[in-house]
């Protein structure tokens, strides 16, 4: 059973962990965004919804091969384009 | 009509006459387009898009459908160094080395970019791009296209999207003679079949165009009729056209010719 005074332990600590987590700004096809620090480029596809293998990546501008998505990490700052098929002349 | 088949890097094609899938009034109109055009190859693009966006992924669902070959195109860029990095994220996406390779010089005209094109079609083919360039008619731009690696030009017939046709054929028939090998297809500007089958005519072998079929009034009515056109200017050219002259000469026999030197007047002098 918890306490009037564990459940306020609980929000402190819910608190400090938000306080002392880092986060980023970066932007995200155009629009600004705050993430996480510590988001791979698979991480940030996923959270916002990407799947599947049709779209392609691009950091400030420098293409990421699907093979680094995982080993590429989001930084501050950064310019991130997901680019996805249309049609064209 | 016997005709070789239209070569591009090593692959043959039937048909010569490419087509953008852009600017349709429907992807189901696009469709029947290209089927009406007899088109084998498609152009497209890479663009921003959220996960959500229905109909980005409705247009190339309907692209994937025509069975074209897909030529995915760098519209847009301004450096060598963006369409470079377009082209790698278009091999990755649509698992294909061919590139429309487009640098645009300028906002106006939309003209290339010749400095900016060649350096970046000369860092595509180290990469193992097949390039298609879409240039200018400037044979030494064109020269060095070829230089660096390129088995396909592409040069402008007019500034896309304004169907002013072919502007400069003394240089597109130039570019045809100094060239004759190098396959050579006229991209943009054409808006009429009568230009594309012009093109076909002065021998380049094949056309590329999206704006006069996708703005017709009735498309598929339009890409079938360019269809013929394309069919009809190539057979033209190897039926072989006449050398224009700038004298009179009758096509009727003169000798027979009957009341010749018979005038009245002329007998009683």
């Amino acid at each position: 059973m918890t306490t009037d005074s564990g459940h306020a332990a609980g929000k402190d600590e819910k608190l400090k962990e938000t306080q002392n987590r880092s986060l980023i700004q970066c932007s995200l096809n155009g629009q600004s965004i705050t993430l996480d620090s510590g988001m791979s480029i698979g991480d940030l596809a996923k959270k916002f919804g990407y799947t599947g293998k049709e779209f392609a990546v691009a950091v400030n501008t420098e293409f990421v091969p699907r093979s680094h998505y995982s080993s590429r990490y989001v930084e501050q700052g950064d310019l991130v384009d997901i680019l996805a098929p249309v049609s064209g002349g | 009509m016997s005709d070789k088949p239209l070569t591009l890097y090593g692959e043959t094609f039937h048909s010569r006459l490419l087509i953008g899938s852009a600017l349709y009034p429907s992807p189901s109109i696009m469709q029947s387009a290209v089927k009406a055009s007899g088109a084998e190859i498609i152009t497209l693009s890479l663009r921003r898009q959220g996960p959500g966006q229905e109909a980005g992924a409705a247009i190339w669902q309907a692209i994937k459908e025509t069975g074209c070959k897909l030529l995915p195109n760098t519209a847009g860029c301004r450096t060598g160094k963006e369409a470079i990095n377009l082209a790698e994220m278009s091999r990755e996406l649509f698992q294909t080395e061919w590139l429309k390779l487009e640098v645009i010089g300028d906002d106006y005209s939309l003209q290339p970019d010749p400095f900016g094109l060649l350096e970046a079609a000369s860092e595509l083919i180290t990469r193992g791009f097949k390039v298609l360039p879409y240039c200018t008619e400037d044979l030494i731009l064109c020269q060095r296209l070829r230089d660096v690696g390129c088995e396909v030009l592409m040069p402008w017939g007019a500034p896309i999207g304004t169907g002013l046709g072919l502007l400069n054929p003394y240089h597109l028939r130039m570019l045809r003679e100094r060239l004759p090998d190098l396959p050579l297809i006229v991209d943009a500007g054409i808006g009429a079949p009568s230009q594309a089958m012009e093109a076909m005519e002065m021998g380049f072998d094949a056309v590329l165009l999206n704006t006069a079929i996708a703005k017709a009034d009735n498309p598929v009515l339009m890409a079938e009729v360019f269809r013929n056109a394309v069919a009809g200017g190539r057979h033209a050219y190897l039926a072989g056209l006449m050398l224009p002259q700038q004298t009179a000469s009758p096509s009727t026999p003169t000798i027979g010719m009957p009341f010749w030197h018979q005038h009245k007047s002329n007998n009683s002098q």
